[in-house]
């Protein structure tokens, strides 16, 4: 069954790095942000793949980049898992949007614009979705600062 | 039967005094008839004011029994006295109108809604010989001087400033006048039967209470009366879920507890019309007719606390196509039947 | 004749309104907003606006150890913690390798199918209300208040628990927990019955309730809809059956699932839901093995680097934590999947052309909690 979904993978993907296993599945990670959308297209609407479902969306600061994570599930059998990563920079944070493909994509990625500042192209409604409109930054890059930010005592 | 007060001979006893009273006080006989509305009115609003402190106070007792709580036990044995602690609270808290309100209107309007309902209330027969005042027309009084409540609602809901009173004042008047048609028509059989509108003249005229020849016609009356009155499972005008309180979301304080007053006495004198109607009003053994009567009507009346407790509301929509598609060509069936009835028997 | 609508246009010319339903309203559940274009009483759009009790929980975690987060992880949807916390403690789990001694799993689907009809008999509570019945809320946590009081015996806490560790929970049941227990659920079997009564019986729930706020399959796909959300559309997508984690493979129970996809379907799966769980703490308490509790971890854990995804069965739908390690004491990453969020996002579809009082009736099927979604 893995590595069936896997050989799919490598036949539709052949330049994209695959994973074989992490803990949701095997892990495609594109080259560059901007093949994301035509991959995602391809994911869902390929019959065989049929990844239609965005179970979540988020980005890691990896100190470097941000690292765009989809956890992506077929709706037929929702034990079949995918783990999509995608790269953006640092210091232009762009990447173009995916709310044209999945209903909640829309919202995950307003949170992720409010707590990374990655700038999602094409988003019908780009604005903080959780903080206020007048916050400063973008609270879950690493290099963050806040005055009012309490130390804690170290673990 | 006789009993040691009887109001009615005592009224004309008393206006005689305050008569004497104003010619010796050197003022013109009128100013005794004065006295003597205003000694009327003022009784009534007290009469009006205890029923509802006795109606919350049991609304909050069933309702909490009903869902498995005891209800208010703090204030005095019971909780007694609950009621006359919200009330001083309602009364001493301040008043004010939202910046955005109509101020006037919005004054106005809780005083509107209560005239209407304690209007009312004047021409209840509440015993053979203790009616406020006796109408040869009281049925029709009472259900006419009922209708202005809706347009203090609706002031209310206009001149709040605010959407919600908005929606609900209007959701309130649509909902009033649609049911006022089944309500009317409904009573109309009793009427046909009693070949009167005296409420005196229906009630004496009843061997047996007009519920056994018009059941349909209580039932109706009942369900338009709990809309009448907006309340479950028809108080869209202030669904706490969706509107948060309706027409009344801005008022607070005094002008609130009459908006509240006024629900009450509504419900009270449907209750009481209801009972005077369909139940045989003061009519029964053993006991003082006026004993007879709040028995009867408080069996209505915890039949809306019932209601209230127990049903989900209905929508706006919904609503209206129950009076609309339902109760009303009901009503007009039943007086047709009667009617029939009448005529071959 | 003429027709008033297009002769005499300017007779007739409304206006939209715009209604503010919250943040402080007696049925958004909490602190939600929901912006409401109004034709009349037709709703003509809806725009959901929350963030109010936004706590930054994501942030919190950067800066606390794996162990110290887990009473966090029961502030995310404070009406199934036990649930936030297996996610989390399966997450951490996954990426340090730890084992979880069987008695534990046991005792980790005990607490989470109680907290499961805990939760949904707040939320059966809260539809009755925002319908405007108000009795079945004092049934319902008459009923919950019997769940806390376990809850009470085994943690000695109602709402925020705390009661897992990595590795297993933090104790063993009490002596009379399991009669306790044994007596809730013989109790309990007879109760769905009443709330039929009170609810699902009466003719004005059921024209409020059916045929609105219908949601496809497809939508809620599309959507990421999940839980008795997505099965009330027909769809038997239930992690605890198809991908089963912990020990729920040893239980039987059905998923529950219902074809029309309309308030009253998710209204009947979480009522069933109920029995179910009902039915599987049973069990627990039959086949309660012996043992352990909780396996032997250090007490300063460093978990290698390494990242994982792990999600469980939640009463509202998929609960997942997404851990990125970086080899220290603190997860580098934590992302807390919830289901409200994917399940709120369907909102202004489903509310579209329907009339206010649907919104209310809409918005309390979707169970949604509000703390959950602002994280």
């Amino acid at each position: 069954m893995a590595e069936t979904l896997i050989d799919n993978l490598r036949k539709t993907f052949p330049q994209a790095e695959i994973q074989a296993t992490t803990s949701f599945g095997p892990a495609l990670i594109c080259s560059s942000g901007a093949d994301l959308p035509e991959v995602c297209r391809i994911l869902k609407t390929d019959p065989v793949l049929g990844f239609d479902v965005l179970e979540d969306q988020t980005a890691v600061d990896t100190g470097t980049q941000f690292m765009l994570v989809l956890h992506l599930v077929c709706s037929r059998e929702i034990s079949v898992r995918l783990t999509v990563k995608a790269p953006v920079e640092r210091e232009k944070p762009e990447i173009p949007t995916l709310a044209f493909l999945f209903g909640c994509a829309d919202w995950y990625e307003r949170e992720i614009y409010d707590m990374f500042g990655i700038k999602f192209k094409g988003h019908p409604d780009l604005c903080r979705i959780l903080l206020p409109e007048e916050w400063q930054g973008y609270p879950l890059r690493k290099d963050y600062a806040d005055d009012k930010l309490l130390k804690r005592p170290g673990v | 039967m006789r009993y040691l007060f009887a109001p009615a001979e005592l009224f004309p006893i008393l206006l005689e005094g305050l008569r004497g009273l104003a010619v010796w006080a050197g003022l013109p006989v009128m100013a005794g008839d004065w006295a003597g509305a205003a000694l009327v009115m003022f009784g009534l609003f007290a009469f009006c004011a205890l029923t509802v402190m006795v109606l919350v106070y049991a609304e909050r007792k069933i309702a909490g029994h009903m869902q498995a709580r005891i209800g208010p036990m703090r204030v005095g044995w019971h909780g007694v006295l609950q009621v006359i602690a919200d009330t001083i609270k309602l009364i001493v808290k301040e008043t004010w109108v939202p910046g955005s309100a109509d101020r006037w209107v919005y004054r106005c309007a809780p005083y509107v809604v209560f005239t209407a309902g304690f209007l009312a209330l004047i021409a209840l027969p509440l015993d053979r010989d203790l009616t406020p005042v006796h109408l040869n027309l009281g049925l029709i009084y009472i259900v006419a001087v009922g209708t202005p409540g809706v347009i203090g609602i609706l002031m209310a809901g206009w001149s709040s400033g605010n959407k919600y009173s908005l929606i609900g004042g209007m959701r309130s008047a649509a909902q009033m006048i649609s049911y006022e048609v089944p309500l009317l028509i409904s009573l109309m059989g009793v009427v046909m039967i009693s070949g009167t509108l005296d409420l005196h003249m229906i009630v004496e005229s009843q061997r047996v209470p007009y519920i056994i020849f018009q059941p349909l016609g209580f039932l109706i009356f009942l369900i338009s009366a709990v809309a009448e009155t907006n309340r479950n499972p028809f108080d869209i005008p202030e669904a706490e879920s969706e509107l948060t309180a309706g027409f009344h979301t801005e008022y607070g304080g005094i002008r609130f507890a009459y908006f509240f007053l006024a629900e009450y006495v509504n419900m009270f004198v449907l209750s009481a019309l209801a009972a005077t109607l369909f139940l045989g009003g003061w009519q029964g053994p053993w006991f003082p007719g006026w004993v007879w009567f709040l028995a009867k009507t408080g069996a209505i009346l915890f039949l809306f606390i019932w209601f209230r407790w127990t049903f989900p509301r209905f929508r706006a929509d919904q609503l209206m196509d129950l009076s609309w598609k339902i109760l009303t060509p009901l009503a007009f069936l039943n007086l047709l039947a009667t009617g029939l009835i009448l005529v071959l028997l | 004749m003429r027709n008033l609508e297009t002769d005499y246009p300017e007779a007739l010319k409304t206006e939209e309104i715009t209604l503010n339903m919250g943040p402080q309203h007696p049925s958004t559940h909490g602190a939600l907003r929901l912006i409401l274009r109004l034709d009349g009483e037709r709703v003509v759009s809806a725009r959901p606006d929350f963030g109010y009790v936004h706590r930054g929980l994501e942030k919190m975690a950067e800066s606390l150890s794996y162990v110290q987060y887990i009473h966090i992880t029961d502030r995310i949807d404070y009406l199934s913690s036990i649930m936030n916390e297996w996610s989390f403690c399966l997450a951490a789990e996954a990426l340090a390798g730890i084992e979880v001694p069987r008695k534990a799993e046991y005792l980790r689907v005990l607490t989470a199918e109680l907290c499961r009809i805990s939760s949904h008999l707040v939320w059966l509570g809260a539809m009755g209300m925002d319908l405007g019945a108000f009795t079945p809320l004092t049934y319902t946590f008459r009923e919950r208040e019997m769940v806390l009081e376990l809850f009470d015996l085994l943690c000695g806490q109602r709402m925020t628990f705390n009661y897992f560790r990595l590795g297993g929970v933090v104790r063993d049941l009490p002596p009379e927990f399991t009669k306790q227990t044994q007596a809730f659920i013989k109790y309990f079997e007879r109760l769905p019955d009443i709330y039929d009564q009170l609810l699902s019986d009466n003719p004005i729930f059921l024209i409020r309730m059916r045929d609105i706020g219908h949601l496809s399959p497809a939508t809620a796909h599309s959507h990421a809809v999940t839980g008795p959300n997505l099965r009330g559309s027909g769809v038997a997508q239930d992690l605890r059956r198809c991908e089963p984690y912990s020990v729920y493979p040893d239980f039987d129970f059905q998923v529950v699932t219902c074809q029309e996809g309309d308030a009253l379907a998710r209204y009947r799966v979480r009522v069933e839901e109920m029995r179910q769980s009902a039915r599987i703490v049973a069990q627990v308490l039959e086949g309660l093995p012996e043992g352990e509790v909780r396996s032997k971890v250090p007490r300063v854990l460093k978990i290698p680097p390494g990242e994982a995804y792990v999600r469980v069965e939640s009463s509202r739908g998929i609960q997942g934590f997404y851990l990125v390690s970086d080899g220290s004491v603190k997860p580098a990453r934590c992302r807390i999947r919830v289901p409200s969020f994917a399940n709120l996002s369907v909102l202004p579809q489903l509310v579209k052309g329907v009339k206010v009082a649907d919104v209310v009736a809409i918005l309390g099927s979707l169970d949604i909690i509000i703390p959950e979604i602002d994280r």
